[in-house]
C-alpha cells in the first residue's frame, strides 16, 4: 500500500506524519481532475502519511466490484436505497448502496437513460445516472433491488422502469414522521408498521424470518461504530486537515454501509483513532482555517471537497444520510430499536426537525458557515435548503447553495469559484 | 355555447361554485375552513365534522407560479409552485388565505415539499399515504393514518367525529360519485351532450360545493342532459391522460374543443373522471372503507405497481371508444414525466394513437401547442376516414 511504502521509505512514526508533505507528483488543480476516481486517488496521495486512509479507500474502491464478484459466486447480494444495512447483515445479505452508482456512472449512463427510458430533459441527474448505469450493468450485476418508498418520486418511478430491464424490486413502504411534532402514540404506530416492513423484507431476501439475536448483535456493532465515528469527528477538530474533507465524507459514508466489510471498516476506524490520538500532541496550526458544515447530499463532484480544503476551509460538521449523532436504543427489543432509530431520526423528514439537529451540533464543530448541497434538477432538496438557509441566516450563520451533478465528471468551474469566494468571505 | 368555457346549462352550477367560494373567503357562518390538495384526501371526514372545505387546486396563472418561486427553485412543477404561491401572504390568493387548516397526505414528493413550505403560512397536518396499494399492510396503515386525520379534524372543530357520521358521509359522497359517473356515461354517446369543459366544471363543483347542494343541482342537470338527442356529426373523441389539470388550467381543452372542434370524452387525471371511477363500501368499519376505497380508486402514477395505472388508462380509452389520447405531463412532474414512456408504449400497443405534450402554466407556447394538436387531430381524422371507407367497402362487397 502507498502509506506502507512511505513508512518504510522515510522511517516515520505517526507523530511526525502530520508534518510531512508526501505528495511527489505534479500538483493538479481541481479542474484538471476529470473524474471521481482521480479525486480519490489524489486524496489518497495527499494522505500518504495515513495507513488508515489508504485502507479506507481500498474499501471504497473495491466495494462494488467485490460484491458483484460475490454475486457471480452465488452469494446473496442486493442493491439498495433503504436504510436497512444492519438488517441486511443480520440476514447474511451483502448490500450495495445505489448511491455508489453515481461514482461509477458515466456520461454513457446519461445517454443510455435518455435513449432507453426517454426521461424528460428536466429530470434530475441522479435519477438519470442511476437508471442509465443499471441499464448498462444489467446482466453482470445483482438484479435484486430493495428500495425505500420514502424517497423522491423520480426514483420511485424509476424503479418501475427497471422492472422492464429484468430487475426484481422489493419496496419498503414509505413511513416517515412528516410533522415537526407528533404524539408518542403516532410514532409508535409508525414504528409498528416499519417493523412489519423489516420482517417482510427479510422474508423476501432469505425466505426466513429475521434472526432477532443477529439483529441485536448488529445494533451493538452499529452503536460501537457510531461511537468511534463521533470520536473521530471530535479528534479531527484539533487537526481537520489530517483527514481531509473528502476522506471524512467517505469515513462517514461507511457508517451506513461499512463498505460491505464491517470488520475491516471498524479496523480502519480504530486505526484512524490511533493516528489522531498519536497526532494530538502536535496539531497543525489551523488558526485561520474556516470550519464549515455540509448539509444535503454527499455529492459526487469531489472537486468541491478538494476546493474547500485547498481554499483554506474544512468541513467539520455533517448533516446527510449518515446519522452519527445518536445511538440505537439497546434497552428495546432489536426490531423496535431499529424502527425507533429510523422513525425518530432527524436526517430525513420534516426540514424543521432536521434544522434542529443541525443547530445542535454546529457550535461543537465550530462551523462558521453552511454549504447546502443538492443535485441539479432535484426540486425536493431545494425546498429544505431554502427553509433552512433562511432560518440560519436569521441566526447569523451564512450559507451557500451548491448544485452539482450526480454522475462522473469534473465539478463545474462556477461551483468551485463560488466555494472559494464563500470561504474567502468567511476568512475576512 | 356561451362566452364562458362551458355550456349554458352549466351556468347555474358555475354560479353556485362562485357563491360558495365567496362564502368561504367571507367566513360566512363562522365555520372553520379546511383545505386539501390531493384526491387521496377523503373529504368525507371534513364534511362529517361540519367544516367548510375545498380541494385546493386553483392554478394556471404564471404570476402565482412566480410567487411560489420565491420559495422554490424553477425545477418544481408549476402546480406545486402555485400551491405555495397562492398561500404566500404577500400576494397569493384570498381563497387560500382563508384556509384555517391544511390537510395533506404525502402524495408526490413535490407536494410534500410544498406543504413543508406552506406550514409556515397556515397550520398544516401531513399524513402518510402508502404507495403499495394492493398490500393488506398498506390498508391497515392507511386506516390508522385516516384515524389520525379524523382526530386532528375533531380537535379543529372541538368535538368528536362519530363513526355513524362518517358512514353517512361515505354514502352521501358515493351518491355524488355515482352521479358524476352517470354524467360521464353520457359522454360515451357518439355525440355527447356535454363537453370536456363541462365535465371539468362539474368536477370543480365536486371539490368546492357541499355534497347535498351539489346533488340537488346536478340531478336536475343530469335529467336534462340525458334527454338530449344523440344526433349531429360525431366529433373526434379524445382522452386526456397524465398530470393534474388545475382549476384554471383550461387552455388545452379549450383549444381542442373550442378552436379545433374535437371533443374530450374522458379524462385519466385526478381532476377529471378518474377519482369517480370507484365507489366506497358502505357497510362495516367506515375507516376501513375509506382506506380501502381511496386505495382502490383509479390510481395516480404515484401508486405502485405502475401497471395498475397503465391498465386503467388503456381500459378507459377503450371503454370510451376514443380516437386518440393526449398525454399531458407538467414539466417537472415526476409521476407522469418519468413514467411517460410506459404510458405511451402501453396505449400505443393497445392501438390508440397518442400525442405527448409537456406542459406548464406559461402562455408563450400556445401557438406551438395549437399546431401540434391540429396535426395530431388531422392524423386521427385521416385514420377515421380510412376506417369508414374500409367499412363501407366491406359492406358493399359483403
Amino acid at each position: 500500500m502507498a502509506s506502507d511504502a512511505i513508512f518504510a521509505e522515510q522511517g516515520l512514526n505517526l507523530l511526525e506524519l502530520a508534518h510531512v508533505r508526501t505528495h511527489k507528483g505534479p500538483i493538479h488543480t481541481s479542474e484538471a481532475l476529470d473524474s471521481q476516481l482521480s479525486y480519490i486517488e489524489e486524496t489518497r496521495k495527499a494522505h500518504g502519511y495515513s495507513r488508515a486512509v489508504d485502507r479506507l479507500f481500498d474499501l471504497v474502491l473495491s466495494y462494488v466490484y467485490d460484491h458483484e464478484a460475490s454475486w457471480q459466486e452465488g452469494k446473496n447480494v442486493i442493491w439498495t436505497s433503504a436504510p436497512l444495512f444492519p438488517v441486511f447483515y443480520a440476514n447474511d445479505v451483502l448490500p450495495i448502496p445505489i448511491s455508489e452508482l453515481g461514482r461509477l456512472g458515466s456520461a454513457d449512463a446519461l445517454t443510455a437513460a435518455e435513449d432507453t427510458f426517454h426521461l424528460p430533459k428536466e429530470s434530475c441527474s441522479m435519477v438519470a445516472s442511476i437508471l442509465g448505469e443499471f441499464y448498462l450493468r444489467s446482466g453482470r450485476t445483482p438484479p435484486r433491488l430493495v428500495v425505500y418508498n420514502g424517497q423522491c418520486e423520480p426514483l420511485n418511478l424509476g424503479w418501475e422502469l427497471l422492472k422492464d430491464q429484468g430487475f426484481d424490486v422489493f419496496r419498503i413502504e414509505a413511513v416517515n414522521r412528516p410533522n415537526v411534532a407528533d404524539d408518542a402514540a403516532r410514532v409508535a404506530q409508525l414504528q409498528s408498521f416499519f417493523i412489519d416492513d423489516i420482517k417482510q423484507v427479510s422474508l423476501w431476501l432469505t425466505g426466513k424470518q429475521i434472526d432477532e439475536n443477529r439483529l441485536a448483535a448488529e445494533i451493538k456493532r452499529a452503536n460501537r461504530i457510531i461511537g468511534k465515528l463521533r470520536r473521530i469527528l471530535r479528534l479531527r477538530l484539533h487537526n481537520p486537515l489530517y483527514l481531509r474533507s473528502l476522506a471524512t465524507m467517505y469515513t462517514l459514508a461507511g457508517l451506513s454501509t461499512y463498505f460491505g466489510k464491517p470488520e475491516a471498516y471498524e479496523d480502519v476506524l480504530d486505526e484512524l483513532i490511533e493516528e489522531f490520538e498519536a497526532n494530538a500532541a502536535a496539531p497543525i496550526p489551523t488558526g485561520k482555517l474556516v470550519r464549515l458544515a455540509w448539509v444535503g447530499g454527499r455529492g459526487q463532484e469531489f472537486g468541491v471537497y478538494k476546493t474547500i480544503d485547498d481554499a483554506g476551509g474544512a468541513v467539520t460538521a455533517w448533516h446527510n444520510a449518515d446519522d452519527w449523532t445518536r445511538d440505537y436504543r439497546e434497552d428495546l427489543p432489536p426490531l423496535e430499536a431499529y424502527a425507533d432509530f429510523i422513525i425518530t431520526g432527524r436526517t430525513l423528514g420534516s426540514p424543521v426537525r432536521q434544522q434542529q439537529r443541525i443547530e445542535e451540533f454546529l457550535p461543537e464543530f465550530g462551523a462558521q458557515g453552511i454549504l447546502f448541497y443538492g443535485y441539479i434538477g432535484c426540486s425536493f432538496g431545494s425546498v429544505h435548503r431554502e427553509i433552512q438557509a433562511d432560518y440560519f441566516h436569521r441566526q447569523g450563520v451564512p450559507s451557500i447553495f451548491l448544485e452539482g451533478s450526480f454522475q462522473v465528471g469534473p465539478a463545474s468551474g462556477q461551483i468551485l469559484t463560488r466555494v472559494r469566494a464563500f470561504i474567502e468571505m468567511l476568512t475576512r | 355555447m356561451t362566452n364562458s368555457l362551458f355550456s349554458a346549462d352549466l351556468l347555474p352550477i358555475h354560479a353556485l361554485i362562485e357563491a360558495e367560494q365567496q362564502a368561504f373567503i367571507a367566513d360566512e357562518g363562522g365555520r372553520k375552513r379546511a383545505g386539501y390538495f390531493c384526491a387521496y384526501t377523503p373529504p368525507e371526514i371534513l364534511n362529517a365534522a361540519g367544516l367548510r372545505h375545498a380541494r385546493l387546486f386553483k392554478a394556471g396563472s404564471p404570476e402565482i407560479v412566480s410567487q411560489g418561486e420565491r420559495y422554490t427553485q424553477s425545477v418544481f412543477c408549476d402546480f406545486s409552485k402555485s400551491c405555495i404561491g397562492a398561500f404566500d401572504k404577500e400576494g397569493g390568493d384570498p381563497f387560500y388565505h382563508a384556509v384555517d387548516k391544511l390537510y395533506t397526505f404525502h402524495t408526490c414528493a413535490s407536494m410534500k415539499r410544498a406543504a413543508e413550505v406552506i406550514e409556515q403560512f397556515v397550520p398544516t397536518t401531513l399524513l402518510n399515504l402508502p404507495r403499495l396499494r394492493n398490500e393488506a399492510a398498506s390498508r391497515d396503515f392507511f386506516r390508522s393514518e385516516i384515524l389520525h386525520y379524523r382526530d386532528d379534524v375533531a380537535e379543529l372543530v372541538g368535538r368528536a367525529v362519530t363513526d355513524s357520521e362518517v358512514s353517512a358521509q361515505i354514502a352521501l359522497y358515493n351518491k355524488v360519485r355515482r352521479l358524476l359517473r352517470d354524467f360521464s356515461e353520457l359522454r360515451k354517446r357518439p355525440n355527447p351532450p356535454l363537453t370536456g369543459l363541462d365535465f371539468l366544471e362539474l368536477v370543480r363543483g365536486f371539490y368546492y360545493l357541499p355534497p347535498a347542494t351539489l346533488l340537488t343541482a346536478y340531478e336536475k342537470l343530469y335529467q336534462k342532459l340525458a334527454r338530449t338527442h344523440d344526433d349531429g356529426s360525431r366529433p373526434i373523441r379524445l382522452m386526456i391522460s397524465g398530470s393534474i389539470m388545475a382549476d384554471g388550467d383550461r387552455r388545452l381543452v379549450e383549444l381542442i374543443e373550442r378552436e379545433i372542434g374535437a371533443r374530450v370524452v374522458v379524462e385519466d387525471h385526478c381532476t377529471g373522471y378518474r377519482p369517480f371511477a370507484h365507489t366506497l363500501r358502505e357497510d362495516g368499519d367506515p375507516f376501513a372503507a375509506l382506506a380501502d376505497g381511496y386505495l382502490d380508486q383509479a390510481p395516480c402514477a404515484r401508486m405502485k405497481p405502475l401497471d395498475d395505472s397503465l391498465d386503467f388508462s388503456t381500459g378507459l380509452a377503450e371503454e370510451y371508444g376514443v380516437d386518440g389520447v393526449i398525454y399531458v405531463y407538467l414539466k417537472f412532474c415526476a409521476c407522469y414525466g418519468v413514467s411517460k414512456l410506459e404510458f405511451l408504449d402501453r396505449l400505443t400497443a393497445s392501438g390508440v394513437p397518442v400525442l405527448e405534450i409537456s406542459s406548464d402554466y406559461s402562455v408563450s407556447d400556445i401557438g406551438q401547442l395549437k399546431t401540434r394538436v391540429e396535426a395530431f387531430l388531422e392524423v386521427l381524422q385521416g385514420q377515421r376516414d380510412d376506417r369508414i371507407e374500409t367499412n363501407s367497402k366491406e359492406h358493399v362487397h359483403g
